[in-house]
């Protein structure tokens, strides 16, 4: 930042470059636990997955809708899945450049200016913005020059205006950030975090199916004028296309509203941002370490008689001590680690959302009767994904560096703990999806088919579950989670997406052959065994041949 | 010197440090002792300007805390007990940054640098990045990062955690030389006979509130107990240790 500019913001210029360099260089280091096949680039390639995802995304995006759209609706619709994807990027993956309590532990006792510490952080943000926001722009940018009405300078006008709206997408997120923090403790406002991102990626996975019926109904019709309505007004990604159709030359009352809107809530955010929030922000993130008063729950009635009667459910399922040790552990980081919630839970948006839109299109039919299409096995088959968000993310987890224990406890086999969270993970999540779409099935085959759908699926699961770990078995909560795992997931659902396209082709043949069915059951679950059991095996393997810590 | 003015803070309606009046001159090493949750740490935040205080203020070299928070910073110490750090960074990479967000000349804080990485034997780790140290080796670097720019102040907070008994003992020297340069030292530690020895007042807060002050021998003669630990343990009221680990030394050797 130019010294003048530091002047005008009232920063300190050699802290700022000092603090901003240092947080770039923290960033892009990793931590891991050592004895993990984990490396250094970890971070790195996190967030090139990142960029990878926000292309393919932005390129199939702009690629199925210019033909239907003319240059304002166009912007307006690439606009608002670039802002979606950017709050949801700040809340989701950037939020601890922004608040982080180390920070405060670190540099509160430091004559760092309230304002000089503040445009470190932003600065350092708005980096990742304008990364992602041009890997999520530059395709549509370009494409955009073959929509109706546009030319070759939306290019570069699109580009500009894109820039502009991400950086004030991010603001405006700092700014509830702010307000948040002001009005509750750290620990509240992580729960918050927590729900924002799920319903986030609720949202998005919803987007994704309503999107494609939305540009059916449309059939190809629609432009700017088409869109026009009240509701222009409390759309931020419209605002901003308004700019563009501005200076594209469309000045009615409307548009010049519209986008003036768009420049007044752009500067009137960014100057309470250099203004009041940058003043507070250092109290802010210093209240962040002050200590927490909680109120000490008490069990509810009946508590006591419901944990006995589970405790001795659990004895039956988990007889061995080790492995419900194992199974306790990870149902109640399962429930309790918020951070492991917020990865895992949104994971579940995908399959419900589904299952939700074929109840919605009336899709589910029988696929015993003649005639009867794929239909009714993806919202099941999808549930593979979750075991992909489960395989990844439950050996992840804030608390990693307890890991050691593992290495000191003196069981005969390590693996058994391993067991131990499959367990937990079948029992209390798979399991009551898959009985619950089986009674939702019910409601529309006869009860026999709707069970033998789901027994297969749920044995699909298992079958898939298992041959995740062949690739990786790692023990529960074990690792540390890196910044940009999130993208990383969503692209490689993208990359596998043909590997589901054959499993329902699979589904459908045996189901077209119903005396295979029993088989291919069978089959599936001896397939889950022997993976997990080559797993169970490696895993031991490497616990007797690695020391911790080397 | 450090002069604290009806100090008190509360979170929630709970006070944690309540109404503390206290003057600490220059040169003097002061601890500060108390049981778990007594306030020690909270009024060390409140001095090292990390947390406001619900009411009263405090002066640090001459500066308030409330009024003129950056230039108390400027003249001040802090060893947190967290030992917090960038484990990310190497030493070299740390210690440039602190001594670069106290505006050090570049030439003079290398200089420091390399005679601090070299006097707590780092210096052939000192393009290692910290998460690989051991606990000692990163409270060294901890200590280093408070003392580079030369603070008049210095707040310790459990300063001699993980270190190891030769180290400890170079620690306890260079804190009583300090003092002499005429530096005032708050000392918050469990560790009493560190104390005991280094610090030329002690201050005992329990609840909140200071319930002894003086040296070690008016504490002695005020509560007709010899050792600090006896002394500690009157005034905040301690249970009967003895009786408490008689019956968790039995729970222990219970199996099943």
């Amino acid at each position: 930042m130019p010294n003048k500019l530091c002047q005008l913001l009232q920063i300190d210029c050699l802290q700022y470059r000092s603090l901003l360099q240092i947080s770039l260089k923290l960033d892009f280091r990793s931590e891991r636990l050592r004895g993990y096949r984990g490396s250094e680039k970890s971070k790195k390639r996190a967030f090139l997955f990142t960029i990878v995802f926000y292309l393919i995304i932005s390129l199939v995006i702009s690629l199925s809708t210019f033909q239907h759209l003319d240059v304002g609706s166009y912007a307006f619709l690439i606009l608002s899945v670039s802002m979606l994807f950017m709050a949801m990027a700040v809340v989701i993956e950037f939020n601890d450049i922004v608040v982080n309590p180390q920070d405060a532990e670190i540099l509160g006792p430091r004559p760092v200016s309230s304002r000089t510490y503040f445009w470190v952080k932003m600065t350092n943000l708005f980096f990742y913005v304008i990364v992602m926001g041009a890997s999520l722009n530059l395709i549509p940018a370009i494409v955009g020059i073959w929509t109706q009405n546009s030319g070759y300078h939306f290019a570069a006008i699109y580009f500009l205006v894109s820039c502009i709206a991400n950086l004030t997408t991010a603001a405006f997120v700092i700014l509830l950030y702010s307000f948040l923090v002001r009005m509750m403790n750290f620990e509240r406002f992580k729960d918050i975090l927590a729900y924002v991102q799920i319903v986030f990626t609720f949202l998005l996975f919803f987007g994704y199916q309503f999107l494609p019926r939305v540009m059916q109904h449309l059939n190809g019709s629609v432009t700017y004028t088409s869109l026009q309505a009240p509701w222009n007004y409390f759309v931020p990604s419209m605002w901003y296309a308004s700019i563009i159709m501005a200076v594209f030359g469309n000045i009615s009352t409307h548009v010049v509203c519209l986008a003036g809107l768009g420049v007044v809530f752009t500067v009137v955010l960014f100057a309470h941002s250099s203004g009041k929030i940058s003043l507070e922000y250092a109290d802010m993130l210093n209240k962040l370490t002050t200590a927490t008063v909680s109120q000490v729950e008490s069990l509810p009635r009946g508590a006591s008689l419901k944990n006995s009667l589970v405790k001795r459910l659990l004895n039956k399922i988990v007889p061995d001590p080790v492995e419900c040790a194992g199974y306790e552990l990870v149902s109640k980081y399962l429930h309790r680690d918020r951070s492991l919630k917020m990865r895992i839970y949104p994971s579940f948006a995908f399959p419900f959302a589904m299952i939700a839109l074929f109840i919605y299109d009336g899709r589910f039919t029988d696929p015993f009767a003649p005639g009867a299409g794929f239909d009714t096995f993806f919202p099941l088959i999808f549930f593979v994904y979750v075991a992909m968000f489960f395989h990844f993310l439950l050996p992840t987890s804030d608390d990693w560096q307890a890991a050691w224990l593992y290495w000191v406890v003196p069981v005969d086999s390590i693996s058994k703990i391993y067991w131990g969270a499959i367990k937990a993970v079948i029992l209390q999540y798979v399991l009551p999806y898959f009985l619950a779409a089986g009674i939702l099935l019910s409601t529309q085959m006869p009860v026999t088919h709707a069970a033998a759908v789901t027994v297969f699926n749920f044995c699909f699961f298992l079958a898939y579950y298992a041959f995740l770990s062949l690739f990786s078995t790692d023990l529960p909560l074990s690792k540390k989670y890196e910044r940009g795992q999130s993208n990383f997931r969503f692209t490689l659902m993208v990359i596998i997406f043909p590997l589901f396209v054959i499993g329902i082709g699979l589904e459908y043949l045996i189901f077209r052959h119903s005396s295979l069915l029993v088989f291919a059951i069978g089959g599936l679950l001896f397939l889950s065994i022997i993976f997990w059991r080559i797993s169970g095996v490696r895993l031991a393997k490497r616990f007797s041949t690695q020391e911790y810590l080397t | 010197m450090i002069e604290l003015k009806n100090l008190t803070r509360s979170f929630n309606g709970l006070v944690a440090v309540d109404n503390v009046s206290l003057f600490i001159p220059s040169g003097q090493i002061c601890g500060y002792l108390g049981p778990n949750g007594a306030g020690k740490t909270t009024t060390v935040k409140m001095l090292t300007g990390m947390l406001k205080p619900t009411s009263g203020t405090a002066l640090v070299d001459g500066f308030d805390i409330l009024q003129q928070p950056l230039e108390v910073k400027k003249r001040i110490g802090y060893v947190p007990e967290s030992g917090a750090l960038y484990e990310n960074l190497t030493p070299l990479e740390y210690l440039q940054l602190v001594g670069r967000l106290y505006h050090m000349d570049e030439k003079v804080l290398e200089e420091k640098i390399d005679e601090f990485l070299r006097l707590f034997k780092l210096w052939e780790h000192k393009n290692q990045r910290m998460k690989t140290f051991s606990k000692g080796m990163k409270q060294k670097i901890v200590i280093s990062a408070a003392l580079v720019h030369n603070p008049s102040v210095i707040f310790l907070d459990e300063p001699l955690s993980g270190l190891d008994a030769n180290t400890a003992l170079l620690l306890k020297n260079i804190f009583r030389r300090l003092a002499e340069q005429g530096k005032t030292i708050f000392y918050c530690s469990h560790i009493l006979e560190v104390v005991e020895k280094i610090c030329d007042r002690i201050v005992i807060i329990d609840h909140g509130k200071i319930v002894a002050d003086g040296t070690i021998n008016q504490l002695r003669l005020l509560t007709s107990q010899s050792s600090l630990e006896a002394i500690f343990s009157k005034v905040t009221h301690s249970e009967d240790m003895a009786e408490i680990a008689e019956a968790f030394s039995k729970v222990v050797g219970t199996m099943s």
